[in-house]
Parts: C-alpha cells; structure tokens; sequence
C-alpha cells in the first residue's frame, strides 16, 4: 500500500489531484468499456438468431450453414412452419340449471391476408349434444341459421359461395363431430359463428358431471376394411389419409398455441347446497352470488389439447332422489325423469355372483404414449379385483389380436401372475382392427359354452380409445353375437372416441368409463369393479300415469350409484298423475313413485330449469330411431323418421345442417376463394404428438460475467483510493 | 476535508461493490455446485433403482422427482443421470425427461433436455454417429447413435415432433453454448438413433 514515494512538494500536490481527476476519468471509461464487452459478449447469440430467422423465412430449402463450434446443419424444424390464412378463435359457455346445461360456443374466424378464403373447421361436441341454434355475426350484422335437410342446405351454401355471399354450413359428421364452413371471408374480416346446444348433465356416485371434447381423435379407418362408408353421406367429408390409415389430416397438430385456445366460462345453479364444485383437468376461478356460480379459467382461456370437465356434489343429505323437470313447448309437454335407486350393501350378492371376465385392450398405436401405460395400469388393477370363483382371459389387439389363455381359466396365483407379466410386457404399435377383436372376445363363449358358463355373469370390459372409423360394423357384431354378455367399455386418453364407447356400451347393456389422466386410473377402475361385481337394479319399468312417448325405450340395469334418466313426451293438456318405477333391486322387488304435474300453472317455478327439455327428449329420439338403423331398419324410413322430429325441433342430425347465409354480394366477381383446413391440436397424451422445448439455460453465465465485473471495478475504485491513502500517510508525517 | 468525505463515500461504494460481487459469484457457484453435487445424491438413488428392479426412489426425501435413466457418452467420458420431468425444478439437478415423450426403452421418441451451461454443455462438442448409451431401470443397456443435430427457433416452431418411424433419442439444450442470458429462443437438437449393434 504504501509502496510509492512520499513526497511532500506542492506541485505534488497538484500532480495529486490531477491523478483523482484521470481516476474518475479513467473508471468512466472503464465502465463504458465494460458495457461494451458485455455487449459484445452477447452478440455472438443475437447474431445467431438473426441468421435463424432469416432461413425460417425460406424454408423450402436445407442450406448448410458454417457455425462456429463445430459443423452442423442449421435449419427449421422438421415440420414446415404453417401460416395460417384464418385465425380462429373460441368462446365457450355453460348455463347450467339443474339437470339441463345450455352451452353456447362461439367461433371466430379472421382473415389476415389479402385473399378470399373459407374457412372449414372440425371440432367435436358432447355426443349427446342436441345442437339447436346457429347464428352468423358479419360485424353488426346477425343473420340466424335455418335448419334444412343436409343435401338442401349444402345447395343454398353452394350458391351463397358461389355468388360471393358470406355464408356459414355447420354439419354433423358424426355424432360427436361438426364441421363449420364460413365462406368468403375477405381480407381482414372478422366472422363470428355462434351455436348452442343443450344436454343433460351426467349424475353418477352422488356427483353432477359436464364434459365438454377440445380435441379429436384421429380415427383409424382399417385398410382393408368392408366399404361399409361408401354410401355413407355422413363420412364422405373426412378425408382419408390411406397411407397411414388416418381420418383427417395428421398434420392436424403443426398449429401453434395463439390459434387453439378456448376461453370457458359458466354459471351454475344447481338448486342445491352444493359442498364442492372442481374442474379435473383444469385451473377454475370460482365466485358465488345468490346461490350460483360463475366459473372462470384461471388463465383465462386453456390450450385445446384436453377436455374440460366439470363436476359439483351436492352436500351431504341434500342428493337428489327423484326428479321431474317439464317444459311446454308449443301444445306439447316434454319431460325429464331422474331417479336414484336406494344403495345396496351389496357384499351378500357380490360373494356369490361368479363371473367370467373377457379383458380386451387395445395396443394400437395411438394409444402410444401416456395412453397405454393408463390402458396398461387400469389393467393391472383390474386383475387384482378378480374373485376366485371367477374366470378370466386377457385379449390384446393392434393389427393382429393375441389371447393371454386359448379359454378363460380359473383365477389362481399362477394364472394373476402370467397376466400380470402379459401386461406389463404390452407395447403399442401398428393399427386398431377391433372387429376380430370383439369376435374373438365373444366367441370365446361359445368355446366354454359345453362347460360351466351356466350360473355365471359373463363380462367383457373393453379398454380403448376408440380410435376407429367402422364404428357401424361393429355394432352389428355387438348387437347380433352379444347374447347375455354385458359389455363394459373404457375409454382411455384426452380424446377417446367416447360416442362409440358409449353407444357400445348400450348395445352391450354395460357402462362406460372415461380416464382421462393416469391419477385416474386407481380410482375410476375401482369404481367400475364396485359396479359390474353388483349390479344392482335390474328389470325395471316405468308405468305413466297418461300417455307418453319416453327414451330410453328400454331400461338398462343399474349399477351401484345410477340414476335413472328417462326423457318424455306428454299429449297436450295438464296431466297430474304419478309416475311408478319399479324393478328388481338386489334380489328383493322395488318401486318408487314420483308426482307428475305438467301443464300447471306452476310452470314459472320450473321453467328456468326445464328449458331445454323439449330439445333433449327430441335428440334422444332421433337417437334410438338411428339406432333402429343400426340394427337393421331400413335407411330411407329412417332418415323420414329422423328428419320429422329434426326439422321440428331445429336440431342438428346426420340428416339435417344449419345454414346462414347474408344477403350482400361481398366477394368481387374474379377474385378467387381458397379454401383453408384449420388444424386441431393434437390430444394430450397421444403418441402423435409435439412436446414443447424445455428451458435449458442457467443464469450461470450471466452471474459469472456481472460478478468479474464488479470485481474489477472494485479493484479500479481501490486503485483510485490509493492517493487517498497515501495523503493520509502524508498528514501523518 | 473534501477528500475525507469522499474517502467515505468511496469507501462505501467499495462495499458495495463487494457485496454484488460475492452474490453474483455465489450465485453463479450454487447453480454449478447444485448440478454437481445432486447428481451424487441421485447416483445412490439410482443404485437402489436398479438393485430393486425399477422401482421409483426419491434422491432425497423431499424430491418431486426421480431419476429414470442413465445417459453415458463414452466418447466425451459424460456420465449423467437423467430425472424425471424437463422443467426447472430436475433441470437444475440433473438432465430432465419430458414425460409426454416416450418413456425411456419403451418404442417411441424420448425427449431429455438440459441446462446447455451444466449438463449439456457437452453437446457442443457432439458430433454425427457419436454413440450415446442409456441404462434403464431395469438395468438393460439401450444404445443410440447421432444422426442429426440442428437448432431450432421455438418462436417459429414452438413444437417438438414425436412422429417418428423408429425409436429415437432427442436432447434439447439451449443454443448458442456461450450466450450469456438464459431464455432465448434458439434451442440446439440432437437426434440419435436406436444402434442394433450395441
């Protein structure tokens, strides 16, 4: 420190202060040069991004690129960047009052380029979604769909099309699939398609439950399969991608994140104290007012990657038992029936019920991913739950099907242990051919029919996503081979096929399960098993105190935590009466009445929580008159039946589409329309699929640098202190 | 006077300066540090991993993850456990694995991404067909060559494809290696390939 000279002269003293003056002068610019270095060092990154971005720009072409710190290849992703011509964005939200949910989704589509376009858009809806309101916004604009049979309103959408008017078709494609088609959106337009639908909640094990589909499936046409779609109106849309099998492009996920978001939003009065009300796969933002309540995303709108589901419990006690909500619709009453059989203890009846269980699962290849080893843990669980007075067999299909036992065995610990090794040794790949699948799973009775399948319950439980597209055929399979076995299905992964699995669960008299998230799994199968090891209301029947018209025709068993649903159709008029179930409930008789008061003046009371009715009484018919197609019926007195109640009661059908249509000539004469798929995000959880990247950098660097930085100024300012000392040193002389 | 005043204030600047310093460099030194030593912790749970057959062990008992696979670069002596999950909280210990990728072994392409400033950093000096091995929880060996490296703008492309034909290995870093700030757009790809004959 005190290495240099004393001295004491007074031009010393001057040399002193001007050393302090060229300190300061010296630290300024040290600093300046600090900033620049540490700008220099970022730069090699900024440049590096620079570069990347110009090649994203053409990137038709690999160009080779030197980059220092190696040799590499730089270029886009493997996928091409897709630029989207329209831009389309959703809004969906949920009015629930009691049993009934009334859902508009609304869709806008905007045009930032400077070409004519249409757009076309599939997406899915509930599958028992009765869709009953489509209406075009064109900026202040409304114009109101129009039901009309589909080939009609595929005629007016032409014309309007080619006449250059706006106009919107929204077709059913299947069941649990639209399409919208918006034409003639010219350059920076905005086109707001809006449409409502009606449905009944879902009440199982004492909870309400709302699911709304974000993303589809994309289906497996089997290659080689009977030209069961030919004449089929309802598939001709989708194309087939024949190399791979798939049904709608599977480039489908390439889109980014600004495209696929939907904000959801509801309002929910359930007219009971309720004790919880969550959303399984998403963040909700809750708030009360007067019994109701408003739910939000937490982040406002979610990614369509997943489904949204929502489900509510009433608080203890205050479960519903028996309901009956009705609605007068023109000179008709329409009504909605719910009712709760009494619990069960149920273990009596599940120790002697022996069964004989069928697994199926599928391993096709899109359940690769976290879809399999759900399929794969539901199974595991599943083979615990065997009894030892039951008898099993596993069957696993993809493009071929293989049997764990040529018949089903006994359940030892030697056979529990082969399965569970069979299972865990399960891989997906190659395509979904579940026709020999169900065949092999149901002939296996005939095989075992010689011996002891008297006296026992026989059980297929189906484990799938549905990912298929000859849905038809194998409903006749199920409906003609089925006999007394029961089948269960289950439904695995973000998309399943569920109208499917639903529909041949019916056909099968059995339920159906949706997992939907691996920390499902545990719960949901455990459910299940409760279920199909007590069933627990059989043969029941429901006696009207008038005439009606009600769906389900047929009353499926119970099982443990049901209700009954059951929608009818009055005469005109008042009618008060009772309403008698009964049936058989373990092994003992049961029956239950319900008042019946339709056309009363007490309409008011019931009214917010009966509109709607009317629509889902008519989907459910239109359902059971398809499914009358299913088995047989000829199609043409089908498609009159269907069309009578469709265009009656405004509602979507494979037969009937809404079409809007504006009036205005907008597109120029000349000017071309292209048309532009919108692309869906692929399901969560499906093998094909993206990631996002990872963050993959630390602040390690940055520490580093900013760290050597304030070293070295501190070792400047040290070196500046230093005449200080020396002066000190000076006095002290 | 004059000068003792500003004796002061330099002195305290000093101080100051110091206290920058030393956090800045502590800091860079946790991040160091906590990558190095955690995969110590996690070499034992891993070790218990396989002497039990694959079952799931915790490094230390608070973890929220757990390590899934060993990564082995023979060529550049790099000896990783990989954990599971690719965000922040096992990509500061160890390389992470996107768990919506296929699971490591199984048919599919697995996704691992790392701190390109720990873990990774090897990655720059990665060539094509350098061989890369990969031990499994239940022991077996998985081997895979390179066969592609390339880099990535996720503002562009904000998605990884899984379709893939065969198996395959892709470790994410981020790009360039000597940037300074994290949370740039520029991600380098490595893509390897099963080896049949490893």
């Amino acid at each position: 420190m005190l290495h240099r000279r004393p001295s004491s002269s007074p031009q010393h003293h001057v040399d002193r202060s001007y050393g302090l003056w060229l300190g300061f002068r010296a630290l300024s610019i040290l600093i300046v040069a600090a900033i620049v270095g540490l700008l220099l060092t970022i730069t090699p990154a900024y440049s590096g991004s620079l570069q990347h971005s110009e090649m994203g720009q053409d990137s038709q072409e690999l160009v080779p690129n030197e980059v220092r710190g190696g040799e590499m290849l730089l270029r886009p992703a493997s996928t091409e960047p897709y630029v989207p011509a329209v831009i389309q964005a959703a809004k969906v939200h949920f009015d629930i009052h009691g049993m009934v949910a009334t859902v508009t989704l609304e869709q806008s589509f905007r045009n930032d380029t400077d070409k004519w376009v249409e757009g076309v858009y599939a997406f899915p809806l509930p599958d028992k979604a009765a869709v009953r309101h489509m209406e075009m916004r064109i900026g202040e604009r409304l114009i109101v769909g129009k039901i009309k049979e589909s080939s009609l309103a595929k005629k007016i959408y032409n014309k309007a099309v080619l006449m250059g008017k706006k106009a919107s078709l929204l077709e059913q494609q299947r069941p649990n699939l639209f399409t919208n088609r918006v034409a003639n959106i010219g350059p920076g337009d905005e086109i707001i398609v809006r449409l409502e639908y009606v449905q009944a909640l879902k009440y199982n094990h004492g909870e309400f439950l709302l699911r709304f589909p974000m993303t589809i499936t994309p289906r497996y046409f089997p290659t080689h399969a009977v030209d069961y779609h030919a004449e089929d109106e309802s598939s001709r849309d989708l194309t087939i991608n024949d190399g791979m099998g798939w049904a709608l492009s599977p480039q489908s996920g390439v889109d980014g994140e600004p495209r696929s978001r939907m904000q959801i939003s509801a309002r929910l009065d359930a007219g009971m104290p309720l004790a919880a009300v969550s959303s399984s796969y998403h963040e909700i933002v809750l708030s009360r007012s007067k019994g109701n309540y408003e739910i939000q995303l937490a982040e406002g709108s979610s990614a369509m990657d997943r489904d949204f589901v929502l489900h509510w419990k009433p608080v203890t006690g205050s479960q519903p038992a028996a309901a009956v909500f009705t609605q007068q619709l023109g000179d008709d009453n329409y009504g909605l029936l719910m009712l709760v059989p009494p619990q069960l203890s149920g273990v009596t009846q599940a120790r002697t019920l022996s069964r004989e269980i069928i697994f199926v699962i599928d391993t096709s290849g899109s359940m690769g991913g976290v879809s399999i080893e759900q399929a794969k843990a539901s199974l595991a669980l599943a083979l615990t739950q065997l009894r030892p007075q039951d008898r099993f067999n596993i069957i696993q299909f993809n493009t071929e099907i293989q049997m764990l036992f040529r018949a089903p065995v006994p359940v030892s610990r030697h056979a529990t242990q082969r399965a569970a090794k069979f299972v865990r040794q399960l891989q997906a790949g190659g395509g979904t051919e579940i026709l020999p699948a169900l065949q092999a799973a149901l002939s296996v009775q005939n095989v075992v029919q010689g011996e002891s399948t008297r006296g026992r319950v026989r059980q297929v439980v189906f484990i799938t996503d549905g990912a298929i597209g000859n849905e038809e055929q194998l409903f006749e399979e199920i409906v003609n081979t089925m006999g007394d076995s029961r089948l269960f299905t289950v439904g695995i992964g973000s998309a399943p096929n569920s109208w499917f699995m639903r529909k041949a669960a019916q056909f099968g008299r059995g339920t159906h399960t949706h997992i939907g998230d691996v920390s499902e799994v545990t719960q949901k199968m455990q459910t299940l098993f409760d279920q199909i090891s007590t069933p627990l209301a059989t043969q029941l029947q429901v006696s009207w105190p008038t005439e009606v018209e009600a769906y389900p025709q047929r009353i499926p068993d119970l099982y443990q935590g049901q209700p009954l649903l059951v929608a009818f159709k009055l005469g005109s008029g008042k009618s008060v009466g009772k309403i008698t179930v009964s049936g058989n409930v373990g092994n003992k008789k049961w029956s239950r009445q319900v008042q019946l008061e339709a056309g009363t003046a007490d309409e008011k009371q019931s009214s917010a929580h009966a509109s709607g009715v009317a629509s889902i009484w008519a989907r459910r018919k239109i359902d059971s008159l398809l499914d009358q197609k299913l088995i047989g019926l000829d199609e043409v007195e089908v498609k009159a039946n269907v069309l009578a109640v469709a265009l009656d009661h405004s509602l979507m059908s494979p037969y009937t589409s809404f079409v809007a249509v504006e009036d205005r000539v907008y597109r120029p004469e000349g000017a071309l329309l292209r048309s532009e798929t919108l692309p869906n995000m692929q399901p969560k959880g499906q093998s094909m699929q993206q990631v996002t990247y990872p963050k993959t950098a630390t602040t390690a660097p940055a520490n580093l640098l900013l760290g050597g930085f304030f070293v070295f100024l501190l070792l400047i300012t040290h070196a500046m202190r230093q005449p200080e000392m020396d002066q000190d040193a000076d006095k002290e002389t | 006077m004059q000068i003792r005043r500003l004796k002061g204030w330099t002195g305290l600047f000093c101080c100051l300066l110091l206290l920058l310093a030393l956090h800045q460099l502590g800091s860079a030194g946790l991040i160091v540090a906590k990558a190095r030593f955690a995969q110590v912790l996690i070499g034992g749970a891993w070790h218990r991993t396989l002497q039990s057959g694959g079952a799931v062990v915790k490094p230390w008992p608070w973890a929220d993850t757990w390590p899934v696979a060993r990564l082995e670069v023979p060529r550049l002596s790099v000896d990783l456990l990989v954990l599971w999950g690719a965000q922040g909280n096992s990509l500061a210990f160890a390389p992470g694995y996107e768990p919506a990728s296929a699971i490591p072994g199984h048919s599919g392409v697995t996704v691992i991404g790392g701190h390109r400033d720990t873990h990774f950093e090897f990655l720059r000096d990665i060539e094509l067909n350098t061989l890369l091995r990969m031990q499994l929880p239940s022991g077996e060996n998985v081997s895979y060559r390179v066969s592609d490296m390339h880099v990535v703008d996720i503002d562009q492309n904000p998605y990884l494809s899984l379709n893939s034909e065969s198996s395959a290995l892709i470790l994410v870093t981020c790009y360039p290696f000597d940037a300074l700030l994290p949370g740039g757009p520029l991600r380098y790809v490595v893509t390897a390939i099963t080896d049949i004959q490893h």
